[in-house]
């Protein structure tokens, strides 16, 4: 790793329960705003990706994430399945899943 | 876990069990055969492989399709099968247990050979494979998804077991690299072809590619084995080869242009109309979160325990935490990548990407994409979920976890597909009837029609009544149950049969209109021209009448008999002899000789009919003395207007009142540059396929296209603009100058003095508006060139008159729902929009015509004299309206008509060869209106003192706009007619709707909005409408007035005030003109040769033709098709006329015996044979098949034998041979590959 990158990732580390609390609060904000921004959905992967990096969380985590979405998803789906932001959910389980299976594969290869 | 030896045991029980499910569904002798393909393969095996031994249809004219020929395998095991069970309801039932059972078996066995793959011999214990394969396979079976689709059971629902089964063979396959298992799917694969065939196209493309994929990259990078490439080829090779016999008449299609199948895949309608059109319908009722869930789409009510089904999605996420292997990380992409098929709204990239994969010719087969990826997803969801269990399974540590899990799946399963299981979900109603069930056991005395039908001599088609919509046939049963599906005549008796106007195709609407009108001798006309022999009239009430209120019915009983009794009624004016009875509900009628026109005949008269062919059929409408006609079309361009008996002309009617009444129908085009932001590769790209569909107009009519495509995109473009208001009106300032104020009570005369230059130097409302404007007016003065005729300027204002409709109402609806603006502002804005649209409406200057003349034009091909004739319309009234037709400034006079003749016959006119004759009617239309009273909705009449009256405090809104205002009903009321309403009005500025409503049904009070437009006005004006009435005679016809704008300042003080004078409300009727004449020299002179034919099979007919001196038009009516070829017979059969069995028109045409031969030493005897005539092969008739045949064309012999034979079938008989060759081969292998391994393994 160049040291380049070594030393900005060395500041956000500094920052990382900030993100992780910034994703979080962008995730609950994106399944009950009305935008539907794929960009939003964009951002917050990356958020995530980057979280990753700083936590070296492993692909469980990516997958634990996953399933506190289909908590989430199960309680949404108990109140009202017709609601939107049950299909909010949906996506970023799928998202997850995605980004969780490529997560594993290179810890298995590796 | 416990060390419990399973073994095969619970495999044995758990498949035994499922077999044994469907026995629960049927009580003996019950069967479920109905729906939109049917089932009636189960009753009737024999019979129902007939049907698709050949490439022509029975139904209606006989269209071809050779994706029947891939059920001929499938037919031929059901008939094996029906020897030994002889019970059909055993049949369904050992066939259904036997695709549950060999479903979960496969499962079971998939699941088992992955875990087994992963080489972690300690990671898997036995017992946690088997509870996994079991409880994956129990899935598979018994989730909601597939469970759902056992009601209505088509051939496609083989991919339940097949799916798996296939997919068990060629994991095998890869795995051990063995050629047992790929031959095996090979010969499953020829006798399940329908799943391999075009037909099936959408389920096997969804499947197939996604696992073969799969297999290749879990065998190289999973089990890390080499994949077997030339066993791949050689094995695709030997696919195609022994499907040879239904992928190669298809491909041939495919590649032909023209051809049905070359249409459906690369037409650009069928991608947009047919693909692109019903996916942006379907997909927002596509919901991911359901898929995730494995619970079924588009439900009216999830039920009560739809959330418990969490445990699965729970389970393969636990899978993927504890996972540590490659094989389910593969499993778990390709399940992502069916999820997003099967879903489609994964985030707007993916809609996107999704919609633009429609433009890939063919993948509008996906249009129903859910219903096309739902087994492929429901498969791999079980992929997944055998892989997970055995993960969480193992992971767990305590056997009382594991027990617990397994039992709560299960008992899931199995309590929420009892229904299933026993048969509440299959023991359906009939949809739209009066609970009548839809098992059937089969009417003894109707099984005696069916073979009776079979025996019926003559080679014509039957006509069922009563008609359905759909070409759905009712059928009650013994049990009270009833059939409706396909109908049973054209599935099991080999006859020809219409049920349903939609098998008429384009004469459809003909056909009903002549039965409405009671106009018996067009009917008959129209019967002899279609080869209907028999009439097939079933008189049970049951079948007819309370029980099905709607489906199947709900169209046709605008037109045809609505009761049994007026059926009887109908069938007696046809003039038809009953030929046999069976009990008091089926009856069987022969047309006389005298109306029938056999399937094959030479023409006694030739017909010219300036129409195209759905609308050449006019001369059926006179009277018909000489039944053997053949009618030529407009787009027969290479003939001789001097050799036909006959033309008929029909003057087109060119009437402003008529295209003020109706929309437009034209390819629209969207020009580059209509998006505000369009990048310039996107406009570059759009620009090459646009003038691509522009070079596609003919000339004839290219500059009316243009002027079309011109005036939609331009009126897209000042659309956009509207639409912005819409997304930015909250953001974007309003200025209100003082200046505008003033002319804002006013009737504007130029847009100056709305907008004045400081309201629109920035971005604002006023500047949106204001480039609204500019845009519709540059549009207006460009459609008002000098060169253009009153018609198409007409055409054209009316067309942009409807678009500033839809502005000035979307603009209202915008500023109605501001949130950001105050009352001032939208008051202002309203008033500013109002003048806005007051001045371009001025400025188009649409009014019209006040003279009641209709315009005809004709283009008369040659100089004669013409009879003119006027059709009568039966129901029409002198006191409604009278009309005078004249040309060149005189009239013709009408000749003493009889009342119930369908045609006024005028003076005849001598016309020159010229375009366009303008032939014109002046109508004389009276005032339907009688008196000034008006309604409320709960009826309280309003009679004004005088004739001018006000509406005050009477509110609508503009969202249920129908329910305010004052009412009139327009009496008495017709359907398919032309009206003009006229008025007198002043509102003094203030905004009314106009609303032409039409409350249809007898029962339903629903209304439907025909016509409306916006009243404003500040003096009197004078206002006229001209709108159609629709088709349904029981409609009742109102007229609407309500104030459109919602009060938000001084409401108190306000009124709203409309006066209205001299309402008329009048009729414009539009009587059809035809002009005739008659060459009677032409047909005085013609002698036709004697033909006898004889049927072979449905795709062969051999013509024995005597004395063809001169030359003669040939005519078999089946559906036009190129693939209908005429070949010399070198004898063939021998033809004795005196031995032939029917024989019309003084013994000129015969019908010999008729066979249904599929294959004889005869079957290859126009193979590398010459072809007669076929550069004179025409449509004729409007859809029948026609040749102009002279002696030349057979070296001058006069005495000749013709073999008319479909060339698809001749192709099929080639590729049959392929892969019988194929199929007995890996047979033969298939058997010495498991005789040596079993000898090896013994040795």
């Amino acid at each position: 790793m160049s040291t380049r990158k070594m030393f900005s990732l060395k500041i956000l580390r500094r920052f990382r329960f900030v993100l992780i609390i910034i994703f979080l609060i962008g995730v609950i904000i994106d399944i009950f705003s009305n935008a539907n921004s794929d960009m939003s959905l964009l951002l917050l992967c990356a958020l995530w990706i980057l979280t990753i990096k700083l936590f070296n969380f492993k692909s469980a985590t990516t997958f634990k994430i996953t399933f506190v979405f289909l908590v989430a998803l199960f309680f949404l789906f108990l109140i009202n399945p017709d609601q939107k932001p049950i299909e909010r959910v949906a996506t970023w389980i799928f998202l997850f899943l995605f980004l969780g299976i490529f997560q594993q594969y290179k810890e298995i290869t590796s | 876990m416990a060390r419990i030896k399973f073994g095969l045991i619970f495999p044995l029980l758990f498949s035994i069990a499922f077999f044994v499910i469907p026995f629960f569904w049927f009580k003996p002798g019950e069967m479920d055969l109905g729906g939109d393909s049917s089932r009636l393969y189960f009753y009737d095996p024999i019979h129902y492989l007939s049907q698709s031994l050949y490439s022509i249809s029975y139904g209606a004219f006989g269209i071809e399709n050779a994706s029947y020929y891939a059920s001929i395998p499938f037919f031929l095991i059901l008939i094996l099968f029906k020897s030994i069970l002889r019970s059909p309801t055993l049949l369904i039932v050992v066939f259904h247990g036997l695709s549950l059972s060999v479903a979960f078996l496969a499962c079971y066995l998939i699941i088992k050979d992955l875990l087994r793959q992963e080489g972690d011999k300690g990671r898997f214990g036995k017992n946690i494979i088997e509870v996994s394969a079991i409880l994956a396979g129990v899935f598979y079976n018994l989730s909601p998804v597939p469970i759902m689709n056992w009601d209505h059971v088509l051939l496609i629902n083989n991919l339940v077991f097949l799916n798996p089964l296939i997919f068990f063979l060629l994991l095998r396959f890869f795995l051990f690299r063995n050629m047992n298992y790929m031959v095996g799917f090979l010969l499953i694969s020829f006798i399940f072809a329908p799943n391999f065939s075009l037909a099936g196209a959408p389920p096997f493309f969804s499947f197939y590619p996604v696992v073969v994929s799969f297999l290749i990259l879990y065998t190289k990078f999973v089990a890390k084995k080499q994949i077997p490439v030339k066993k791949i080829v050689v094995s695709v090779i030997l696919f195609f080869l022994i499907h040879a016999f239904q992928l190669g008449p298809q491909i041939v299609g495919l590649l032909t242009p023209g051809n049905i199948i070359h249409t459906t895949v690369f037409s650009e309608a069928s991608i947009q109309e047919r693909g692109l059109s019903y996916f942006m319908a379907v997909a927002p009722s596509i919901k991911t979160s359901l898929n995730l869930l494995a619970l079924p789409q588009q439900q009216p009510k999830l039920d009560w325990y739809a959330f418990l089904f969490i445990v699965f999605p729970i389970v393969l996420v636990l899978g993927f935490i504890w996972n540590k292997k490659k094989g389910y990380l593969l499993s778990g992409v390709f399940f992502l990548i069916i999820l997003f098929f099967a879903s489609a709204n994964i985030t707007k990239v993916g809609f996107t990407l999704y919609t633009a994969l429609f433009q890939i010719p063919g993948f509008s087969m996906f249009r129903n994409f859910n219903g096309q990826w739902f087994r492929s997803y429901d498969f791999f969801y079980m992929l997944l979920f055998g892989q997970a269990i055995a993960i969480v399974l193992s992971s767990l540590d305590k056997k009382f976890y594991r027990y617990l899990l397994c039992f709560l799946i299960f008992i899931l399963l199995l309590t929420t597909s009892w229904p299933m299981i026993n048969g509440t979900l299959v023991n359906t109603n009939l949809w739209q009837s009066r609970n009548i069930k839809s098992r059937i056991e089969m009417d003894p005395e109707y099984e005696k029609v069916l073979e009776f039908i079979r025996t019926l001599p003559v080679d014509g088609r039957v006509l069922t009544l009563p008609m359905s919509n759909h070409g759905y046939q009712v059928l009650q049963g013994k049990n009270g149950g009833a059939y409706m599906g396909p109908s049973t005549i054209t599935y099991l008796t080999q006859k020809s049969e219409f049920t349903s106007p939609g098998d008429f195709g384009a004469f459809g609407s003909a056909f009903l209109t002549a039965v409405r009108d009671k106009n018996y001798p067009a009917v008959k006309n129209m019967l002899t021209v279609f080869n209907v022999k028999y009439i097939f009239y079933n008189s049970d009430p049951y079948i007819y009448g309370d029980n099905f209120p709607a489906f199947p019915y709900e169209h046709v009983l605008k037109y045809l008999p609505p009761t049994q009794e007026e059926y009887k009624a109908f069938i007696e004016n046809l003039d038809v002899e009953k030929i046999a009875d069976f009990g008091d509900k089926y009856h069987i009628y022969v047309i006389k000789d005298a109306d029938y026109l056999p399937h094959i005949y030479t023409a006694k008269e030739v017909y010219y009919v300036n129409q195209l062919a759905k609308e050449a059929l006019i001369p059926l409408f006179f009277d018909l003395p000489e039944k053997r006609i053949a009618l030529y079309d407009e787009n027969i361009k290479s003939h001789n207007i001097g050799r036909y008996d006959k033309i008929f002309l029909e003057a087109k009617i060119k009437s402003l009142y008529a295209d003020a009444a109706k929309k437009k129908n034209y390819q629209p085009i969207d020009y580059p540059g209509i998006a505000e932001r369009t990048s310039p590769l996107l406009g570059f790209l759009t620009g090459l396929t646009q003038r691509n569909k522009a070079s596609l107009f003919s000339n004839e009519n290219k500059s009316n296209q243009i002027d079309d495509a011109y005036l939609d995109y331009a009126t897209k473009r000042a659309q956009n603009t509207i639409d912005t208001l819409k997304s930015k009106g909250d953001q974007l300032p309003v200025v209100i100058d003082s200046l505008v104020v003033d002319n804002l009570n006013k009737q504007p005369e130029s847009l100056n003095q709305l907008f004045s230059p400081n309201s629109i130097v920035s971005d604002s409302w006023n500047l949106r508006l204001f480039q609204y404007a500019g845009q519709m007016l540059e549009v207006i003065d460009k459609i008002k060139k000098p060169n253009k005729s009153n018609y198409a300027l007409f055409t054209n204002k009316n067309s942009l008159n409807d678009s500033l409709n839809v502005g000035e109402i979307n603009v209202s609806n915008i500023i109605i729902t501001l949130t950001t603006k105050s009352n001032q502002d939208k008051i202002f804005l309203g008033l500013l929009a109002d003048r806005t649209f007051d001045f371009l409406k001025n400025r188009l200057d649409l009014s019209l015509p006040s003279d009641l003349i209709i315009n005809y034009s004709v283009d008369v091909p040659k100089s004669a004299v013409y009879e003119v004739y006027r059709k009568s319309d039966p129901l029409e009234s002198s006191i409604e309206a009278t009309s005078s037709v004249s040309l060149d400034s005189k009239e013709l006079i009408a000749e003493n008509a009889q009342k119930d003749q369908s045609w006024q016959r005028l003076s005849d006119v001598d016309l020159p060869e010229k375009k366009d004759v303008v032939i014109q009617s002046l109508l004389f239309s009276n005032n339907l209106v009688k008196d000034d009273r008006w309604q409320t909705l709960d009826g309280h009449g309003v009679i004004p003192n005088t004739a001018i009256f006000m509406l005050n405090d009477i509110l609508g809104d503009t969202q249920g706009r129908q329910l305010g205002g004052l009412f009139k009903e327009i009496k008495p009321f017709r359907p398919n007619i032309l009206y003009v309403i006229s008025f007198d009005f002043k509102t003094s500025g203030k905004n009314f709707w106009l609303n032409i409503l039409e409350i249809v049904g007898k029962e339903n009070k629903l209304a439907n909005f025909n016509k409306g437009d916006t009243l404003r006005s500040f003096d009197w004006r004078t206002y006229r409408m001209a709108f159609q009435s629709g088709e349904d005679p029981q409609t009742m016809l109102l007229m609407q007035i309500m104030p459109r704008d919602v009060c938000l300042l001084n409401c108190q003080t306000s009124a709203n005030k409309i006066e209205i004078k001299n309402l008329s409300i009048i009729k414009v009727p539009q009587p059809e003109i035809v002009l005739k004449k008659n060459n009677a020299s032409v047909s005085q002179e013609k002698i036709l040769p004697q033909i006898t034919f004889t049927k072979i099979n449905p795709t062969k007919y051999q013509i024995k033709i005597k004395n063809a001196t001169n030359p003669y038009t040939l005519v078999f009516q089946g559906a036009y098709n190129k693939g209908w070829k005429l070949f010399r017979s070198n004898g063939g059969i021998s033809i004795d006329e005196n031995t032939a069995q029917v024989s019309y028109f003084n013994g000129e045409i015969k019908e010999g015996n008729h066979t249904s031969t599929f294959l004889s030493p005869r079957t290859f005897d126009t193979w590398r044979k010459q072809t007669v005539a076929d550069k004179k092969h025409f449509l004729i008739n409007g859809y029948a098949n026609g040749w102009n045949i002279d002696p030349n064309d057979m070296d001058g012999k006069t005495d000749y034998t013709l073999i008319l034979e479909f060339n698809t079938q001749r192709i099929f008989y080639g590729f049959l041979l392929i892969s019988a060759i194929t199929f007995i081969g890996c047979a033969v292998i298939l058997l010495k590959l498991i005789y040596y391994n079993v000898y090896k393994k013994n040795v």
